[in-house]
């Protein structure tokens, strides 16, 4: 499969008054073409300004300080300012967390629709009603001649995430990021969503990258999942090895942390420490100081990225490069 | 076995601690130029629910079940508009405003975000102390030590005690209200999504915590929770409750080896398993929950129930019992 998305070097500085704060720095991350890449990490790992990054759509006090996003085999950040907005929404789409405060509240959620579709093609007002109930009906929402017709704050939060969708959808996205999409609904709403999701990768074939702070939904929707942690990816790797052999000590937390019915009456693992302060990031690892296996070397440098099986990666100086196991 | 210890036994199994019966609380929706009730919210209709002493019920549904409503009007901080609470046997209602009062130290409870719960302005000291100021079995405890004596029973460092609550991380704000919930040594600890508000790694540090607390100290939980993995992890009992009513309880290994209910079914079956090979099939619920307002007939699931049958839109169907405490309410069982 190719690559639809590669992000290299990208790093992301906020200016405060405090010194410069680094909250996004990524080495190297692609996805590839109809797979579902899921970016998996706590409040305050970058997630979201990864997202903004990829549109483009960092606004100061923040800035991209270098890097490249290659989408399509173009350098997003170098485009025009025009050029950039031709490729939000008709290549490249966004699901944001609240859907409510994505849409606008005095428009009904068709003339929502009609104005994003005739934004990006030449279409009559007729025709572009009826693609949005088409795109409705794709969204599997109820009714789509009276759902056309409502405001955001008579839908429910389910179905307010599938406007979102169908806003997304409507100029044929190949690439959707989906911002922790389901994070505010119920598990039962949340599971109707994901399998939306699902089915839109496999009939359409849209891209998705999913960023979620939970490893379940992770676990159950991704092919392939970056775990993020102080804006740098730590380990990368297909789903199964994830969760099935971990590499880096952080993963292994962040598993290990997830209460089941088997761990009853056993400590859950207990990592200490917080998520360091992004302008005052420490010097080697930035998991270092919570690590568990920490040794010297990771207080001093940075460990690197290296392969330790197929499609799997880690920057930890315990990982074992593939093939050093047996020599 | 030596017949005292048999019934000693009989008796703390037996012991009950708190009993909600047939409780119910409606919110008025006003209109009109007076702003009269037009309408109500059957938040609550009909709950009844027991935790024993030194149990841990966990009670979980969708957001819009009634669950926080359940926590606030056990605490007080509403009323109901029917039915009865008792604690300890008695009716908290009965013997008027002094007695309410005083089981306010037994019961106390701790809030989902630890950002809103904890006032800004005072230090962590103080927030520890405040719920002793209107106890008189703590009148002249000194200040000073019984926050130093909390923070170490849930980790902190005892010298932060007089820092702000801006200091510390989420995690450690949940212990600063777990720490204030527990000053007045209460026999119930109601938790309202605990963890919801916090990272992860967090989660697990307070879970540990919560888990310690419950071995240790003489204390039962009701802890209300969406996240089904905690409930498994810190509970016993289990009440599944749906649009105002208890739809399914019992001993959590039965209810979740052997859900009766389909709402039970379709909850458990819509959790993200962090295991990728899961094959577990999913029942995907269609529609929304039924408004409050106008809540459905019959049984109220039936707007949603994959298995519904023409008689759900007519009979409302009664919690019966299973065996060993499991119960349901539904007419296919």
């Amino acid at each position: 499969m190719e690559n639809i998305l590669e992000i290299k070097n990208l790093k992301v500085d906020f200016a405060t008054f405090r010194g410069t704060a680094h909250v996004l720095d990524i080495e190297d991350l692609c996805v590839r073409e109809g797979e579902i890449y899921g970016i998996a990490g706590e409040s305050g790992s970058g997630k979201s300004i990864l997202a903004l990054s990829i549109l483009n759509l960092i606004t100061p006090p923040g800035r991209i300080a270098q890097g490249q996003v290659i989408f399509s085999g173009r350098d997003l950040l170098k485009l025009h300012p025009r050029e950039m907005n031709g490729i939000r929404g008709e290549e490249i789409a966004m699901i944001f967390q609240d859907p409510m405060a994505s849409l606008n509240p005095v428009l009904t959620v068709g003339q929502q629709m009609v104005i994003t579709i005739r934004q990006h093609r030449k279409i009559s007002a007729k025709e572009a009603e009826k693609e949005a109930k088409r795109r409705f009906e794709d969204v599997k929402l109820p009714d789509p001649d009276t759902t056309f017709k409502k405001y955001p704050h008579e839908l429910s939060g389910g179905m307010r995430q599938r406007v979102l969708i169908a806003l997304a959808l409507s100029c044929g996205a190949k690439l959707l990021i989906a911002d922790e999409a389901t994070r505010a609904l119920d598990v039962t709403i949340q599971a109707g969503i994901l399998d939306l999701l699902r089915e839109l990768r496999k009939n359409n074939g849209t891209t998705i990258l999913l960023i979620t702070n939970s490893l379940g939904v992770a676990a159950q929707m991704c092919d392939r999942v970056g775990i993020l942690y102080t804006g740098k990816i730590l380990e990368e790797a297909p789903v199964r090895d994830i969760f099935k052999k971990p590499s880096h000590p952080y993963t292994k937390a962040l598993i290990d942390a997830v209460p089941t019915a088997n761990l009853k009456d056993q400590r859950l693992p207990n990592i200490g420490g917080f998520v360091p302060d992004p302008i005052d990031l420490p010097a080697g690892c930035t998991f270092g100081p919570r690590c568990p296996h920490v040794m010297e070397v990771c207080r001093r440098t940075k460990p690197e990225r290296i392969g330790i099986g197929p499609d799997h990666f880690a920057s930890c100086h315990l990982a074992k490069k593939s093939g050093d196991d047996n020599g | 076995m030596h017949p005292a210890t048999s019934q000693r036994k009989a008796v703390m199994i037996m012991a009950e601690l708190l009993k909600t019966v047939n409780l119910k609380k409606y919110f008025p929706v006003r209109g009109g130029l007076f702003q009269r009730p037009v309408a109500w919210v059957h938040a609550l209709d009909g709950v009844s629910i027991q935790i024993d002493e030194g149990e841990s019920l966990g009670v979980v549904g969708e957001s819009g079940c009634g669950k926080s409503t359940l926590a606030r009007v056990i605490t007080g901080i509403y009323d109901a508009t029917s039915g009865d609470i008792l604690f300890k046997g008695k009716s908290i209602f009965s013997k008027g405003a002094t007695h309410y009062k005083s089981i306010r130290e037994d019961v106390q409870i701790v809030f989902q975000d630890p950002y809103w719960s904890l006032n800004p302005r005072l230090r962590v000291m103080d927030i520890l102390y405040e719920p002793l100021e209107n106890s008189k079995k703590y009148r002249g405890v000194n200040k000073a030590a019984k926050a130093r004596e909390l923070m170490e029973l849930v980790g902190l460092d005892p010298e932060k005690a007089g820092e702000y609550p801006h200091e510390f991380s989420g995690g450690q704000r949940q212990r600063i209200a777990i720490a204030r919930a527990l000053a007045t040594d209460p026999k119930l600890l109601i938790l309202d999504e605990p963890t919801s508000a916090v990272d992860t790694l967090s989660q697990a540090q307070v879970l540990n915590l919560l888990a310690d607390l419950y071995r240790t100290r003489n204390v039962s939980y009701m802890l209300i929770s969406h996240d089904l993995a905690v409930v498994q992890y810190i509970c016993r009992t289990i009440a599944v409750m749906y649009l105002g009513q208890v739809v399914e309880s019992g001993r959590i290994e039965d209810v979740f080896e052997n859900p009766l209910h389909p709402y039970t079914m379709a909850l458990f079956s819509a959790i993200p398993s962090i295991s990728p090979d899961n094959t577990r099939e999913r029942i995907i619920l269609e529609g929304n929950v039924p408004s409050a307002v106008n809540p459905p007939k019959g049984c109220r699931f039936h707007t949603r129930c994959p298995e519904a049958k023409p008689e759900c839109s007519n009979v409302v169907p009664e919690l019966k019992d299973y065996g060993n405490g499991h119960s349901a309410a539904c007419i296919r069982i």
